[in-house]
């Protein structure tokens, strides 16, 4: 069985800047200064993990893998 | 033999947006799509289609209403969709073709209509339509979406947009009667059986239709799903079925350029990239509009005031050589572009970009251990390459004059391997 823990990253080329990640899941994910979405927590429990994955689905550029 | 059109054609720009300012580089627009300092412009006559639809509402209305589509378009939901509703009609659908052969033992179709019955049922499912089972009503059922679609994008029209609107609006009834009313009410009913306790949540479809009925918000109107409905509806097929045809005709021209590659066409990551080319190159929403919140100076000094709208052509913004090249205006499987998606701003750009992308590009994977999807254009195009597509030499291609957009209306094809 492969290792299934959460490892959370953004595409900073494809991120728009839209912030429904930082909206859904907020402790994994923040709006910088920059307008790009920045990971606080690149291994975040698995509490977070159907956060992530909505942030994922929801991100319109699609730009969050995990 | 016949002469035919050329592949890239330069469009003049449609009258709704004549007379505002204009803003044509990548960098620019991509600014003002991202920026909240402006709400959506576009679609103004088409409000009677599209109206408080997800397309047309802003800020945290937008966030809600996406929040509630977007399980429609998560990974497990695409692979549905592909697997199947899309693959096994693209299958069904050349079948027909085979036996509908001509008396020269020939198979001739068009592309136009082979493409929006292929997309019907993929339409129908993620929308929440039910009953596009037969041939019968499937060939009516596309032929709805078809006229839907015409409503939808009547600022391109180039006929009398009051016109358009009523004889669609007409239609839309009709639609409803047929195909729209039943699924509502099916819908309803399970929704009514699931909140009694009778049914589990898994028992409910996952469509559009379902989610707004079981996620109902009593700030929409009765109106509102019917409207949504379309969108999904003319979304789901349009980009394919503008794009496919540009592909075909830009590959037919690059194989005798480049005959080496013919055989390439069994690649599907060739097919793949050769897609986004035609996406790049030929936008189905070639402008949209932009409406500012507030005095604007974008980061190149030029200004917008205040509720000004602006027009953001894609065209000319998707051949920007600051991005894609210095050839940036022709056709080039091989094209690298390192910083921004290969088909550039066709699906939009900011918290409007398309929800429905993944459905046509296919989801590249998520995960370390996802193989995603290839989307609607790739498995289309595959198919029809494996089926021996061939344009008609004898019956080339048309652009449609019904309409301001880059598109073909007649696309004569011969299927030489069926």
């Amino acid at each position: 069985m492969g290792d299934e823990r959460l490892h959370v990253t953004v595409d900073h080329q494809q991120c728009q800047g839209v912030g429904y990640c930082e909206r859904v899941a907020p402790r994994v994910f923040q709006l910088g200064d920059d307008a790009r979405s920045h990971v606080l927590d690149s291994h975040p429990p698995e509490s977070e993990r159907d956060a992530v994955e909505e942030a994922a689905t929801l991100c319109p550029s699609r730009a969050i893998r995990y | 033999m016949p002469t035919r059109e050329p592949t890239i054609r330069e469009m003049p720009p449609p009258p709704h947006i004549v007379g505002l300012q204009h803003f044509v580089t990548y960098a620019e627009i991509d600014e003002i799509l991202r920026s909240r300092s402006f709400r959506q412009g576009s679609h103004q006559e088409s409000q009677p289609f599209f109206g408080r639809s997800l397309l047309t509402i802003d800020g945290d209305e937008h966030f809600e209403r996406r929040r509630l589509e977007a399980p429609l378009f998560a990974k497990a939901a695409l692979e549905y969709y592909e697997h199947t509703e899309l693959i096994p009609l693209i299958d069904k659908t050349l079948e027909e073709c085979r036996d509908d052969r001509g008396d020269d033992g020939v198979v001739r179709a068009d592309l136009c209509v082979l493409l929006r019955t292929m997309l019907a049922r993929i339409a129908a499912a993620t929308t929440g339509i039910d009953g596009v089972d037969t041939p019968e009503r499937t060939a009516a059922f596309r032929e709805y979406v078809e006229q839907l679609g015409t409503g939808a994008t009547v600022e391109w029209s180039t006929e009398d947009h009051g016109e358009v609107i009523r004889r669609i609006l007409e239609v839309r009834d009709d639609f409803d009667r047929d195909f729209f009313d039943a699924s509502v009410a099916r819908r309803r009913a399970l929704i009514e059986r699931f909140q009694k306790g009778e049914i589990e949540r898994e028992e409910l479809p996952v469509d559009l239709l379902t989610m707004l009925y079981l996620h109902w918000n009593d700030d929409w109107d009765d109106g509102l799903p019917k409207r949504e409905a379309c969108l999904f509806l003319v979304a789901a097929t349009q980009t394919t079925t503008h794009s496919v045809p540009h592909l075909v005709a830009h590959l037919d021209e690059w194989f005798d350029a480049h005959p080496e590659d013919r055989a390439k066409v069994s690649d599907r990551e060739y097919i793949k990239r050769a897609a986004h080319e035609a996406l790049r190159l030929h936008l189905p929403s070639p402008a949209l509009l932009r409406i500012a919140n507030e005095d604007v100076t974008l980061s190149n000094g030029k200004t917008i005031a205040a509720d000004e709208r602006v027009a953001c052509l894609f065209t000319p913004a998707n051949r920007d050589t600051d991005v894609f090249g210095t050839d940036a205006g022709v056709f080039d499987p091989y094209r690298e572009v390192a910083t921004v998606k290969p088909w550039g701003l066709t699906f939009g750009g900011g918290e409007h970009i398309c929800i429905g992308r993944t459905l046509v590009t296919g989801l590249s994977a998520r995960t370390d251990n996802d193989e995603g999807t290839d989307g609607t254009l790739v498995n289309i195009a595959s198919a029809l390459y494996e089926a021996g597509i061939e344009i008609d030499p004898n019956d080339p291609p048309t652009y449609t004059e019904a309409s301001h957009h880059d598109a073909y209306g007649r696309f004569p094809i011969l299927l030489t391997k069926l």
